[in-house]
């Protein structure tokens, strides 16, 4: 109903603007219509489906009042899937960071043909996402087949669900979005290196800095703010862990279906068919997202927003 | 001076910057450090590449060897292993994989036209251009680029219910049109490599906006088209939570999503397991399937993958 | 002249695509006109693709009515309140489980017809006793059929008769003899195994009576377990994987397929459908090697205070036709066909529900060299000892229900004290759907 009278609003006041509108306009209405109907309508519309009942699958909007919120809220299920979120950020983050920078300045201690190569093989893994992801991992942590089986048995591990399981999923997790991800910040970190001048570094050789005292007290701090940057954006996109415990729970049965508070809203509005209470979720989830999207964008002075 | 330099040093400290030193000659341990240093390296190189080298040599060899412990993981089968693979993959559902194949390939080809088509013109006024509206778009931009997509993915779907979609190409292809990410590029792109004076110019020779972009924007923006179109493509043709929120029919379905039904081939109803002779090789060839043409991709386009990806690096 | 036009574009298209997606959206309430010309469309899955086909080859003159697709049940429930929403897109016929079909029988989803007017009775008192139990439902009295079954799968004692014959061991008939048996296995041929852990809800659960998925009506289930009948499956596991005759891993394992292509498998009760896919099977996934005329398969194990309902199933699905279909007539016939026809029960190769299928079925097992004899009239009897007060046709999960019981057999732990936990997980899930729980059956 909101949603019609938007629809009426365009219409009514378009007209009128029609002579004094800005040319800029002319180029981005058709994105603006994108985001209006793909982003901030859905989240909108599930704002308002948040509070809605559902009788035989059509909503009454308002009908629930807070009945889905309540609902939500008594899940025994949402905090565990929180807890195993927050887990997998506290355990994905740091490991992330550590060895990026690790790799990326053991890269550019002597950069030659073969640091370019290594960064290159380091890469190819991003080209891996979703299923096949999920496919790659169930067999390199299968204790049975797995390339690295004899590894595996050395660390005890006989068979697949001593591996990925709820206990050791959020280092599952882990590994898998180093594999992918690793590649590309390492190359962002890389350039991040090069672009300090070679003055710098030479002055502080000059000063009797060591190589080591070079990589910290020079290369770390100008590469800090990447670190930032790094560390919010993977922030951000793991705190809406789906694809991974999702593809798992369905294959291996040893994860949670309601691993993650992603995965409950599907949960609730696939399973159960209450759209409300996963439109709560989802409502939940925007507002964190968007909180670290915002925290991301001021805090690291990466985005630049005037040209 | 190097001398000193390395007197006053613990020996686990000259390792240390040995393996880490830009410059080898300040130090006496150079043989060790760059033996660890190449070690590390290399432990990284097995990690990232051995994965996949293992699901290339997968499809050679039967499903039996596959958990015969008396043979090497990295046992090599035969070459007609992958064409058994393949042949068994397109029993699944009489020739799915097909389907999957060419909705793949038009679905992301759809995907990538329309979002370039919107991301271009609208990076190229954010950039040139200073309007009231401007600051809301570049945040809203910006926050909306960030936030992953299965953060938005359930009111998309609500949504495109309502409006009769689900189940639809349409609800795959049309919400790819609101590409922020494309849009920053493009207005990063633009705000550096764009000369003000050229624009100027233009301008005072009688072009209009339109002209401005379709003769001088457009032509300048050969690599970003490029890069956009990599980035694009790699996103569309893996796109795994959207397609899996909206479609149902199998014969619509992408490869990720058909990849994924394959994995729970076996998973599925225990009764019917041999009608279906899915297991590990085929599996594998699937994902292989999936990864090479972005894989490759990635190999020869890396340098613009990275400049895109550190967008916010482009600009100092 | 040009940018004007191009903004009016720009306007048409954000205002079509605004009123596309919010402007319509009316659910019809109005009663279905039946037409005998309406097209009908089929919900299946991969492996029913060939049943369809037949379908379509031999009634050429319905052909171009038909539709066939291929579908993800388990999504089934979401889309229908979807197609509720909306109105129409209901598929007119769906080949899915008991439990799925139950799971949209309830007030929000209401998608299955009552079949019972629409099939003839002498049909369906040829299927196998038994057979059609979990497609019955039952509300204030009023007994509907909601499904027919495509193939039943109850579970038998599958046993190595040259294995059984050198060691000289009888078949045990009971789960006390049964555990008898496994220490003195243990003890005269250690490194045999009687049975595997997996999906012990169908398999150990059900068969003694735990009550875990006891449905007394249609919104209240009866969970306890506590009760001896869970108490003693546990100790029973925990006994045996102690004494290394129960496998902790599942009958698909590659672990555990080792162990029989190894022929160390002396006996395992699983379902019926074993003898021709897993020990008959090609050679892939789950095919358990084995020689020809070894296999045997003998009454399901029960408690010895147990005398009829002894038995579980495993798996076996069913076909619904939708309340909304415009073309019932053909609608069921399809539905009918597809669970009775000869042909396509051979097709399909599991156990058909249907008994003159069944039948015939069964002579197919006569030639089959794997079998040291026919196992047909077992699994006729096996079915008819189905306990009725378990059910798999419940709204929640119960392999979900009982991780605490499965996670600690990964991790070698006692399973016989995690029973609480597994109660309070039941419970949480089955409140979720919607269920009341009780502790004790009135």
């Amino acid at each position: 109903m909101a949603a019609k009278t938007e629809a009426l609003a365009v219409k009514a006041t378009a007209p009128r603007r029609h002579l004094r509108i800005h040319p800029a306009f002319l180029f981005l209405t058709p994105y603006l219509a994108a985001m209006l109907l793909f982003s901030l309508g859905p989240a909108l519309y599930s704002l308002l489906i948040s509070f809605a009942t559902f009788k035989k699958g059509v909503p009454v909007f308002f009908a629930a009042g807070l009945d889905n919120y309540i609902t939500v809220f008594k899940d025994p299920f949402l905090w565990p899937a929180f807890w195993n979120v927050i887990k997998f950020v506290a355990i994905s983050v740091p490991f992330g960071i550590i060895f990026v920078v690790f790799l990326s300045l053991l890269l550019h201690a002597r950069v030659s043909h073969a640091s370019n190569a290594f960064r290159t093989l380091y890469f190819i893994p991003a080209a891996v996402s979703g299923p096949a992801l999920v496919l790659v991992f169930l067999f390199t942590l299968n204790p049975d087949l797995s390339v690295f089986r004899s590894f595996l048995h050395m660390l005890g591990f006989v068979d697949i669900k001593e591996v990925v399981n709820n206990n050791y999923a959020p280092f599952v997790f882990t590994l898998m979005g180093f594999y992918v991800g690793a590649g590309s910040w390492v190359a962002i970190f890389y350039g991040a290196l090069q672009g300090i001048p070679e003055e710098i570094i030479e002055a502080a050789i000059i000063d009797g800095c060591s190589p080591l005292q070079l990589a910290w007290l020079i290369k770390r701090p100008l590469i800090g703010r990447y670190i930032a940057y790094m560390a919010l954006n993977v922030l951000a996109g793991n705190v809406q862990l789906f694809v991974e415990p999702q593809l798992m729970s369905t294959v291996t049965a040893t994860i949670s279906k309601t691993y993650s508070p992603n995965l409950l809203a599907y949960d609730y509005a696939f399973k159960r068919g209450n759209f409300g209470a996963g439109a709560v979720i989802s409502v939940m989830m925007m507002i964190i997202g968007v909180t670290l999207a915002y925290v991301v964008i001021k805090s690291t002075n990466f985005y630049s927003i005037e040209a | 001076m190097q001398t000193t330099e390395s007197k006053e040093k613990t020996p686990l400290q000259r390792l240390v910057f040995a393996i880490f030193g830009r410059h080898p000659r300040l130090n006496g341990m150079t043989g060790i450090g760059e033996v660890i240093r190449w070690a590390i390296l290399l432990i990284f190189a097995v990690f990232f590449i051995m994965p996949l080298v293992f699901l290339l040599i997968g499809p050679t060899k039967p499903y039996t060897a596959w958990y015969d412990r008396s043979l090497s993981p990295l046992h090599i089968g035969s070459l007609s292993g992958y064409v058994t693979a393949w042949n068994n993959i397109a029993m699944f559902g009489e020739g799915l994989i097909g389907k999957w194949l060419v909705n793949s390939l038009w679905y992301s080809a759809s995907s990538v036209l329309l979002s370039i088509a919107i991301a271009i013109p609208s990076g190229y006024v954010l950039a040139t251009m200073r309007f009231r509206g401007r600051q809301v778009i570049m945040w809203l931009t910006l926050i909306s680029m960030i936030l992953p997509t299965s953060t938005l993915v359930l009111p998309l779907f609500l949504e495109m219910s309502a409006a009769h979609l689900v189940d639809t190409p349409w609800s795959v292809i049309l919400p790819s049109a609101f590409y922020p990410f494309g849009v920053y590029l493009a207005y990063v792109y633009y705000s550096t490599s764009l000369p003000k004076d050229l624009l100027m110019a233009a301008k005072v020779d009688g072009c209009n906006d339109w002209q401005l972009f379709w003769y001088i924007g457009l032509p300048m923006g050969r690599v970003l088209i490029a890069t956009l179109g990599f980035l694009t493509f790699n996103s569309a043709w893996n796109n795994y939570v959207l397609p899996f929120y909206m479609l149902n029919h199998k014969e619509l379905y992408n490869l990720p999503l058909g990849i994924a039904s394959l994995m729970n081939a076996q998973a599925g109803s225990p009764g019917f397991l041999r009608e279906l002779p899915i297991n590990e090789p085929e599996k594998a060839l699937g994902g292989l399937i999936m990864i090479i043409p972005v894989a490759l991709i990635f190999v020869f386009a890396q340098k613009y993958i990275v400049s895109g990806l550190a967008a916010g690096a482009v600009k100092e | 002249m040009k940018r004007g036009s191009y903004l009016l574009a720009n306007l048409l298209l954000i205002v079509t695509l605004i009123v596309g997606v919010y402007g319509c959206s009316a659910p019809s309430t109005t009663d279905i006109e039946y037409d005998s010309s309406s097209p009908v469309v089929v919900w299946i899955d991969a492996a029913r693709k060939p049943a369809a086909d037949k379908y379509l080859e031999t009634h050429p003159d319905k052909a171009s009515l038909v539709t066939f697709e291929i579908v993800d049940r388990g999504e089934l429930a979401a889309k229908v309140l979807l197609f509720n929403n909306a109105g129409s897109g209901w598929p007119d016929v769906v080949f899915a489980e008991p439990s799925i079909v139950m799971y949209n029988a309830d007030e929000a989803h209401d998608l299955p017809m009552d079949l019972t007017p629409w099939v003839d009775s002498k049909i369906i008192d040829q299927f196998v006793p038994g057979a059609l139990d979990s497609c019955y439902k039952t509300t204030d009295g009023v007994k509907e059929l909601l499904c027919l079954r495509n193939d039943i799968a109850p579970l038998v004692l599958w046993y190595n008769k040259t294995l059984m014959d050198e060691f000289g061991y009888k078949v045990p008939t009971t789960w006390e003899e049964y555990v008898t048996l496994s220490d003195q296995v243990a003890k005269e041929h250690p490194g045999y195994y009687m049975g595997s852990t997996g999906s012990s809800e169908y398999n150990y659960f059900w068969p003694s009576g735990c009550p875990m998925a006891h449905q007394i009506d249609a919104n209240t289930v009866h969970i306890d377990t506590s009760d001896p009948k869970c108490t003693r499956v546990t100790q029973m596991i925990d006994h045996m994987i102690a004494n290394g005759t129960m496998s902790k891993y599942g009958q698909f394992d590659p672990k555990f397929i080792e162990i029989a292509n190894n022929n160390k498998l002396l006996m395992i009760q699983a379902a019926n459908w074993f003898g021709d896919f897993v020990f008959g099977g090609k050679e892939d996934s789950s095919y358990y090697k084995t020689s020809e005329h070894q296999l045997a398969a003998a009454m399901p194990l029960k408690w010895s205070e147990q005398t009829n309902e002894f038995n579980g199933a495993w798996g076996g699905s069913a076909w619904l036709v939708s309340k909304h279909t415009k073309n019932p007539e053909l609608a069921v016939s399809i539905a009918v066909y597809m669970t009775t026809d000869i042909e396509v029960g051979k097709l399909v190769g599991t156990m058909p529900a249907y008994g003159p299928a069944a039948e015939e079925w069964k002579k197919g097992m006569d030639a089959n060299p794997l079998y040291a004899m026919n196992p047909y009239d077992v699994m006729v009897a096996a079915s008819a000892a189905i306990n009725t007060e378990f059910t798999d046709a419940v709204r929640y999960s119960l392999s979900e229900g009982i991780k605490p019981y499965t996670t600690a057999i990964e991790q070698d732990q006692p399973t016989t004290p995690t029973l609480p936990d597994c109660e309070t997980q039941l419970k949480i899930l089955a409140e979720k759907e919607g269920y009341k729980v009780v502790k004790t059956a009135p």
